[in-house]
């Protein structure tokens, strides 16, 4: 069609045949609009027709087809973005610890308060706790004074293992040792609140324990002598009075 | 009824030096058990013949004062306690025989002791040698706070029947031997009581406050030096025949127990420092609540990212000066309640 299109013969003969051919031109163009979109800008010599319309619209394809500028992204290194960063291994332990120790004394100081405020309560149990203890032991026994130096036994077996695993902190953990298990655990040693017990208990430790059940252990003793000899006492002077009487 | 005890009371004050007849005192003893008015009645003679200026009838008339506390009704004892005025006897002495001034000594002396029982039982209103002792007795079970206030009245008592302090070598008549006799018999009930007072107060020590504390380990340490002195009792009743079974054997307690008791103290003493009270506590709080820190923070937004780093170095001057006033406060607050 197109060679046929491009012979110029005649002028008048084209002419009679052009409108026909244009609309048919015009028809196979507006057909062929995708290939001619895909294969690329035809040259201007391919479309021997120079009515505006058609090149308009070529120009206006051209024009939607001009390649996307590069778009510049405004993104800077703000602080938000390094938190989604994982953070360096040296800053991770020592959040962790930061972290460890807060929770540790907001719980303690927790403990604290609760442990005066109900310190009378803790008072009474114990005494309860005392009484029932005298109570279950049998009369002219001394299982209290016994169960105290038990107790201090177990604390003396207990004691030491404490002080050295103080210290296998200190000694034996050399430099490389994690440094968040050596920073919890020298917290924990420099914390007053490190023993378990509250405040206002007995620090009852195992080098109190054993002195205080012995004494108590012969003060006992010597109460029972002491009523023992009374009671002798007594009996003789109403057996006085009585031969008196 | 009133005339039988008024004569019962003569014969037994005579200047006879001889120890008061046992029947006499039997009598008297009866009479006070019996009667009100044979309390008031004998009180009013004994009082007056311990006027007199013979060592030997005011040491008598001590003694049947003594021997009524001690067999007689507590309403005897109770009497004595209501009156405003006990025995006066602090400057006697009687140096018209040879054995007056020593035998003055020991009036004086044992005066004191029973003016001091008759103030303990208007102090405590009973008479501890009358208590029950044991594991379910009246000592054994008190409260801390009553522990506290009638241990150093029993403490005054003992350190004044200890203050009679008669050796074997000074008890050189019958009369001063009767005297002694009833002191040695006082001691033993007295010292059993105190121990099981003692023995209560070790048991709570370890949950008592630091105050409490303190005030028992004052008492623990009287204890045992009131101890040490009961043994030169005992050891001078075993010199004038008083029979062994009728004397116990008296052991001190370790040194250990007052080492444990003073570290107990001690550490309580630390813990205190280390960590207030709980009113410091609650004072301090409160102090922390209401600076200016607080204010300051709540109307400004510190934490606020949009800031320029001029504004926020602003704020954190404020910062600053608050912390500064705020542990100032807290220092001095700290020190007013320590004070």
């Amino acid at each position: 069609m197109l060679g046929a299109l491009g012979g110029c013969e005649q002028n008048g003969q084209m002419a009679s045949r052009w409108p026909g051919l244009s609309s048919s031109m015009r028809r196979s163009l507006q057909d062929h609009q995708p290939l001619e979109e895909s294969d690329g800008p035809q040259p201007a010599a391919s479309h021997p027709e120079a009515p505006s319309g058609g090149l308009g619209s070529l120009c206006r394809q051209f024009q939607r087809r001009l390649p996307l500028r590069a778009v510049s992204l405004n993104l800077g290194a703000g602080p938000s973005w390094k938190r989604l960063e994982t953070p360096e291994p040296e800053q991770q332990h020592l959040q962790a610890a930061a972290r460890s120790a807060k929770s540790a004394l907001g719980a303690v100081s927790q403990r604290i308060q609760e442990s005066c405020q109900s310190g009378t309560k803790w008072l009474v149990e114990t005494q309860v706790k005392a009484r029932r203890r005298k109570r279950e032991t049998p009369k002219g026994g001394s299982p209290p004074a016994r169960s105290l130096s038990q107790r201090s036994a177990r604390l003396s077996g207990a004691g030491p293992a404490r002080s050295s695993l103080g210290c296998r902190s200190s000694s034996q953990m050399g430099p490389r040792a994690h440094p968040l298990r050596r920073s919890r655990r020298e917290a924990a040693f420099r914390s007053p609140y490190s023993s378990t017990e509250p405040l206002c208990s007995p620090s009852e430790s195992d080098s109190d324990l054993e002195p205080v059940g012995a004494g108590i252990q012969h003060l006992r003793k010597l109460s029972q002598e002491l009523d023992e000899v009374i009671a002798a006492e007594e009996s003789t002077d109403m057996m006085v009075s009585l031969l008196r009487d | 009824m009133g005339s039988s005890v008024s004569k019962a009371a003569l014969e037994v004050t005579t200047d006879e030096l001889v120890e008061p007849d046992s029947k006499h005192l039997a009598d008297i003893t009866h009479y006070v058990n019996t009667s009100n008015m044979g309390v008031k009645r004998l009180a009013e003679v004994l009082f007056e013949k311990s006027k007199n200026s013979s060592w030997v009838v005011v040491f008598k008339a001590l003694i049947t004062v003594h021997h009524v506390m001690v067999h007689g009704n507590e309403r005897f004892i109770r009497y004595l306690a209501s009156r405003s005025s006990l025995f006066t006897l602090h400057n006697f002495l009687d140096n018209s025989v040879i054995e007056g001034y020593a035998m003055s000594i020991f009036i004086r002396r044992y005066s004191r002791y029973l003016n001091e029982k008759s103030l303990a039982y208007r102090l405590i209103s009973y008479d501890v040698t009358k208590t029950k002792r044991g594991l379910d007795g009246f000592m054994r079970n008190m409260n801390t706070k009553d522990l506290l206030n009638t241990l150093p009245v029993i403490q005054t008592q003992f350190d004044a029947l200890l203050g009679f302090n008669a050796n074997a070598n000074e008890l050189t008549n019958c009369i001063i031997r009767a005297a002694f006799m009833l002191l040695f018999k006082d001691s033993l009930r007295l010292f059993a009581v105190y121990n099981e007072g003692i023995l209560n107060l070790l048991d709570k020590f370890f949950h008592m406050t630091k105050r409490q504390c303190n005030e028992s380990l004052d008492i623990y340490i009287r204890f045992l030096a009131g101890t040490t002195k009961l043994e030169q009792i005992l050891k001078t009743a075993e010199q004038v025949g008083i029979d062994q079974n009728n004397i116990p054997y008296l052991t001190q307690a370790p040194n250990s127990l007052l080492e444990a008791l003073r570290q107990h103290l001690a550490s309580l003493d630390e813990k205190n420092e280390i960590f207030p009270p709980y009113s410091l506590q609650h004072s301090l709080i409160q102090s922390i609540s209401k600076n200016s820190l607080m204010k300051a923070s709540s109307r400004q937004n510190l934490f606020s990212g949009h800031k320029p780093v001029k504004a926020r170095q602003r704020h954190g001057a404020i910062l600053e000066n608050s912390l500064d006033d705020s542990l100032a406060s807290l220092v001095e607050s700290t020190r007013a309640l320590i004070n």
